[in-house]
């Protein structure tokens, strides 16, 4: 995998409950770009490269551009279940194949970069 | 030519039958014979059967049993029969004839076809090349395109005018994503009858096949037949290979030639195409070995053409001299080992970090972000032909060459390198991955044993450990993975290491059905021993598939036990499309996704002919397992395992992970 480096503060919240960790990844161009990635490969072949969820012969997947058309929720506890356990009968699990809680919160944030520009929270610094 | 039908079916023909009528050991309940005899007992009614001859011949046992399935004595008879010489003296040729002579001097490997375009397949069959005949013509040019996967040699395929022309189609679009060198043949009524609907069957062929094919003639003047024979096999021989479709109105099949020069371009073939390949600009060598020089973490990407051209020890040579990573793609794998150091098709989380990447035969091209590469990644293309390099993907070097020749040169002139860092990142990542998926499997032993149902996982990786640890050896079991759910988990678990032992029925197109089809066509080239599947005679080849895939080629297992092909086919049996969930948010949509429940594949295979088994534990899967083989490889019998599953098993949120797509390229990937 490709080497990022994580702020101190990060490192130490990756030792503390998943749920935690997540949460506490800040929205940075960096997480954004780390987020992008993860999308591309884990997420796009459903909900589309544009998050519009059009790639209808693979699944009913949703679109996630819109947080009012979000099916499980769409505060940051209810977007970073359904990464990690699944959501409807169709989103896989990808708690095993997300290994490290931060990339989790990487997902969320770059997920939420797709949002309409008035309901997309900023970037950090 | 030897005799192609080398292998001795296990089903009894009528002489047999009537010779012997209780000379059978059954071993096991759900035998085939034994549930012959047990339906027969049972039903206690009369049917007559008909002999060989077309006479009508009431063959009801004497306390009116109904008789066992069985082969007719013509079917084997004909099976032996030498082929037959044609010449331009006396009654002279037919098109179809001389048609049939430049198969047979082009080394055409078999024709898979039904009954229909009577004229052309029988000058085909007449003039010795292997024919086939089974139930429906989707299947038989699935079958055809499995026997190509597997061996990359060149097949026919045929039907009859309109309808079993159509009923192809699905099949030759499959083929066409997969780059089959598929020769796709077809009557087509009589050119007086064009544009009037005349009599039955009217239809227009080449339109159909239009984007599917390379290229498609409907033969409208009988002189040139041969020539368009020739176009076929140059086309199906030269470049990038895809399907070819002639169609025979009966004016140029049934026209008769008395003499050669009656025939447009009568020409040998070593004058009407070339051996000839594009080998490599030295400059662009040059600039290849420069672009690799300078990469710490390089890795090649083998496509299809890499297989097509027997590449793949030149392929292993050039990535073993320095230490550069292998995944292949393509319908075909195994010609780069799933276990060398070097394969990163089993560690997708290394994927990202390769810094130059060489597509070689890569024949469909995906776009950056759908493999999964570092889009900033350097990236050098070598392709048989320039006007597709650079399609889709930004090149840094495009290389017009042949597969074989451009990597024989790179490993000749490639310096001796050592890339530690990136053996062991490779090492690691296939370490993680298989942590990963072991982890999968026993989360699939846990819903197994608390639903009493298969899961997929289970199902897979036993499969796969069934191959690994058998006697015969590892290498010995060809294998095809298809179905949408159990597919995906086969691509996590199946592994290839030698070239051509597995093949993806669904690659591109996605089509879910031709598994059954595809994996029997795979059969008749490991029992005949063609190509890399020379070796592995007699050892059975293995299918995975669904439910709904099962459904659209069952009835070939009368096919492959005709022919004595021992095909292992185990079928997921969820009870619905792997697509359900797609209706989990429509309640009025769900009974269009759902069958009956419970259905007995095994017990229709078993009507066919065939074994069957059914399974609902892991403990009993690998049983049966072992009795398809040993049944396969002793007897030629062929073995369907029902393994029944719930739909739910392709919900993460309920029996975790669910179903996701696998990493492109690698094991399982299915898109490029």
């Amino acid at each position: 995998m490709k080497k990022y480096i994580l702020p101190l503060g990060l490192l130490v919240a990756s030792a503390v409950p998943v749920l935690a960790a997540e949460s506490i990844v800040p929205n940075t161009a960096q997480s954004l770009e780390m987020g992008r990635e993860l999308f591309a490969s884990r997420c796009a072949e459903c909900h589309g490269r544009d998050g519009k969820g059009h790639v209808e012969v693979i699944a009913d997947a949703g679109d996630l551009t819109e947080p009012l058309l979000y099916r499980n929720g769409s505060t940051d506890e209810a977007i970073d279940r359904s990464i990690r356990d699944g959501a409807g009968a169709g989103m896989p699990a990808y708690s095993k194949e997300l290994k490290n809680p931060e990339d989790v919160g990487h997902l969320r944030n770059y997920i939420k970069s797709l949002w309409p520009a008035d309901k997309r929270p900023a970037v950090e610094k | 030519m030897a005799n192609p039908y080398n292998a001795e079916s296990s089903m009894r023909t009528e002489s047999e039958s009537k010779s012997s009528q209780s000379d059978e050991t059954v071993d096991n309940v759900s035998s085939r014979r034994n549930f012959l005899r047990l339906s027969a007992a049972s039903l206690g009614a009369a049917a007559a059967s008909f002999s060989a001859g077309g006479v009508a011949a009431p063959d009801v046992a004497a306390d009116g049993a109904i008789p066992s399935i069985r082969l007719a004595d013509a079917f084997k008879q004909s099976l032996t029969e030498a082929p037959a010489s044609t010449s331009f003296e006396g009654a002279g040729m037919t098109g179809a004839e001389v048609f049939a002579n430049l198969c047979s001097k082009e080394d055409l490997a078999a024709l898979f076809c039904c009954p229909g375009n009577y004229t052309v397949i029988n000058a085909l069959a007449a003039a010795g090349i292997p024919t086939y005949g089974g139930r429906t013509e989707g299947a038989m040019c699935a079958m055809a395109d499995g026997f190509s996967r597997a061996t990359g040699e060149v097949v026919a395929t045929s039907g009859t005018e309109g309808p079993g022309f159509a009923h192809m189609i699905m099949n030759i679009a499959a083929a066409n994503a997969a780059r089959t060198p598929l020769l796709v043949l077809a009557s087509n009524m009589t050119l007086a009858g064009d544009d009037r609907e005349a009599f039955i069957q009217q239809a227009y062929q080449q339109p159909t096949t239009e984007g599917i094919k390379k290229y498609g003639k409907r033969m409208i003047d009988p002189a040139r037949v041969h020539e368009y024979g020739a176009y076929a096999f140059r086309c199906l021989k030269s470049g990038v290979p895809q399907p070819v479709h002639l169609d025979f109105p009966a004016e140029v099949a049934r026209a008769r030639f008395k003499s050669p020069t009656e025939l447009r371009d009568f020409y040998d073939k070593s004058k009407y195409r070339s051996e000839s390949r594009a080998s490599p600009a030295a400059k662009d060598v040059d600039a290849a070995l420069a672009l690799i020089a300078k990469s710490q973490r390089p890795l090649i990407v083998a496509g299809q053409g890499v297989f097509q051209r027997k590449g793949w020890d030149a392929l292993r040579r050039a990535a073993e001299k320095a230490d550069i990573a292998v995944v292949t793609s393509g319908p075909t794998r195994g010609f780069f080992p799933d276990d060398h150091r070097l394969s990163i098709a089993t560690a997708p989380n290394a994927l990202l970090s390769a810094d130059l990447v060489i597509f070689v035969g890569q024949y469909c091209m995906p776009s950056p972000g759908e493999y999964r590469l570092d889009p900033q990644i350097k990236a050098i293309r070598v392709h048989p032909v320039q006007e597709d390099l650079g399609r889709n993907w930004p090149l840094d070097l495009g290389i017009v060459s042949d597969e074989a020749l451009f990597l024989e040169i790179l490993a000749d002139r490639l310096p001796k390198a050592k890339r530690d860092a990136w053996v062991a990142e490779l090492t690691k990542a296939r370490s993680d991955y298989q942590a990963q998926i072991d982890e999968i499997y026993k989360l699939g032993l846990d819903h197994s044993a608390k639903t009493g149902m298969l899961h997929p996982a289970v199902i897979t990786r036993d499969t796969q450990n069934f191959i690994d640890t058998h006697p015969d050896g590892r290498e010995s079991i060809a294998t095809g993975l298809g179905g949408w759910t159990i597919g995906l988990f086969a691509g996590r678990y199946m592994r290839a290491y030698r070239p051509a032992q597995e093949i993806l029925p669904p690659y591109q197109y996605g089509a879910i059905g031709p598994d059954m089809a595809m994996m029997m066509g795979v059969s008749c080239a490991v029992q005949r021993g063609v190509g890399p599947q020379k070796g592995y005679e007699g050892t059975p080849t293995i299918c995975i598939t669904s439910d709904a895939g099962a459904a659209y080629s069952l009835m070939e297992l009368d096919t492959a036990i005709k022919y004595g092909w021992p095909t292992i086919t185990i079928v997921y049996n969820n009870n619905a499309w792997g697509v359900w969930p797609h209706a989990s948010r429509s309640a009025r949509s769900m009974h269009m996704y759902l069958f009956q429940e419970h259905l007995r594949y095994d017990q229709m295979a078993t009507a066919l002919g065939a074994r069957g088994e059914y399974v609902r534990t892991p403990a009993d899967f690998r049983a049966a397992l072992a009795r398809a083989y040993k049944a396969g490889r002793d007897e030629k019998a062929s073995t369907l395992i029902n393994c029944q599953a719930i739909k739910e098993f392709t919900s993460g949120k309920d029996y975790p992970p669910g179903v996701s797509l696998n990493a492109e390229p690698g094991a399982g990937a299915i898109a490029h």
